[in-house]
């Protein structure tokens, strides 16, 4: 794997839970944006981002990824297809419109 | 025996709330499970931040990481001059912290802690050194100290050190939230 020139990021997933531990855990885990559990954020590589990570390390995943996926981005990932597409549609002219959606 | 109650274990006066001595076989697979788990992040850390020192110099990512110990006079807090700064209470309190404070000095005298500093380096702290390299304090000190669950005996995977008990050993899972903490290491001996 060759070493990207552009900053890196954690894909961080929030797996277990902070309730019962101390608040500091639980603070950490409201400074990375994990609010959640099974929420993932991303977050660039940096030493201050490094030791959040550190601390709340038995409750996260963390992957090393080089694009950071907005929440909009990760969400139209997990859209399966609709298994249909539009002929036409009603009260639109034939040539009129954008046109077909055709999805496979 | 006593109206609508069965009398069962609990009720005639047995624990309700038996939790067993020693852990199953499953129980002990998903530890090491989550001992592996923690040492994969561990090294995903590691690996990440030495990938961003090979990739970004450190003279260019010390603005991300603490704030030096030492400043020269020329530069300035914000757009003020040390001249200007010195005309009022906060700006020589900010003039005062620029100088470099003796790590023996910090904890009211009593010297760093157990840890922070860098072993066979005389008087060095080890969060400093990290900064400078790019890596953290905490990550260093785990790799150190800390085995890996390859390392680690099956005796401190299982049990951890209890003064109270027959052994001085009582299982890892009667610790409170033994599954979201760290517990490696016990005193030597022990």
């Amino acid at each position: 794997m060759s070493l990207p020139t552009a900053t890196n990021y954690f894909r961080i997933t929030l797996l277990r839970s902070a309730i019962g531990l101390p608040k500091r855990t639980s603070g950490v885990l409201a400074a990375l944006g994990l609010h959640k559990r099974l929420r993932t954020v991303y977050h660039p590589v940096s030493q201050t981002v490094a030791g959040q990570v550190f601390a709340v390390k038995e409750l996260v995943d963390v992957q090393e990824v080089v694009q950071a996926l907005s929440a909009r981005e990760m969400r139209q990932l997990r859209q399966p297809e609709s298994g249909f597409y539009v002929e036409r549609r009603a009260g639109v002219r034939a040539g009129e419109g954008e046109g077909e959606e055709v999805e496979v | 025996m006593f109206g609508a109650f069965r009398p069962s274990g609990p009720l005639s006066g047995g624990l309700l709330w038996k939790i067993p001595w020693r852990m199953s076989n499953p129980q002990k697979l998903r530890q090491r499970r989550r001992l592996r788990r923690v040492d994969n992040i561990v090294s995903v850390l590691d690996t990440a931040l030495k990938r961003q020192v090979a990739t970004h110099p450190i003279s260019t990512t010390t603005a991300t990481s603490s704030p030096p110990p030492t400043q020269s006079e020329s530069e300035t807090h914000g757009a003020a001059t040390p001249a200007e700064l010195s005309t009022t209470a906060e700006g020589q309190r900010l003039l005062s912290t620029t100088t470099h404070v003796e790590h023996a000095s910090r904890r009211q005298g009593r010297g760093p802690k157990q840890g922070d500093l860098v072993p066979g380096q005389p008087r060095k702290l080890l969060s400093e050194q990290a900064g400078q390299l790019g890596t953290i304090k905490l990550l260093e000190r785990w790799k150190a100290e800390m085995p890996t669950e390859q390392e680690m005996h099956p005796r401190d995977k299982y049990t951890m050190f209890d003064r109270k008990a027959k052994g001085y050993r009582k299982g890892v899972h009667k610790l409170p939230k033994w599954t979201r903490v760290s517990q490696r290491l016990n005193p030597p001996g022990f």
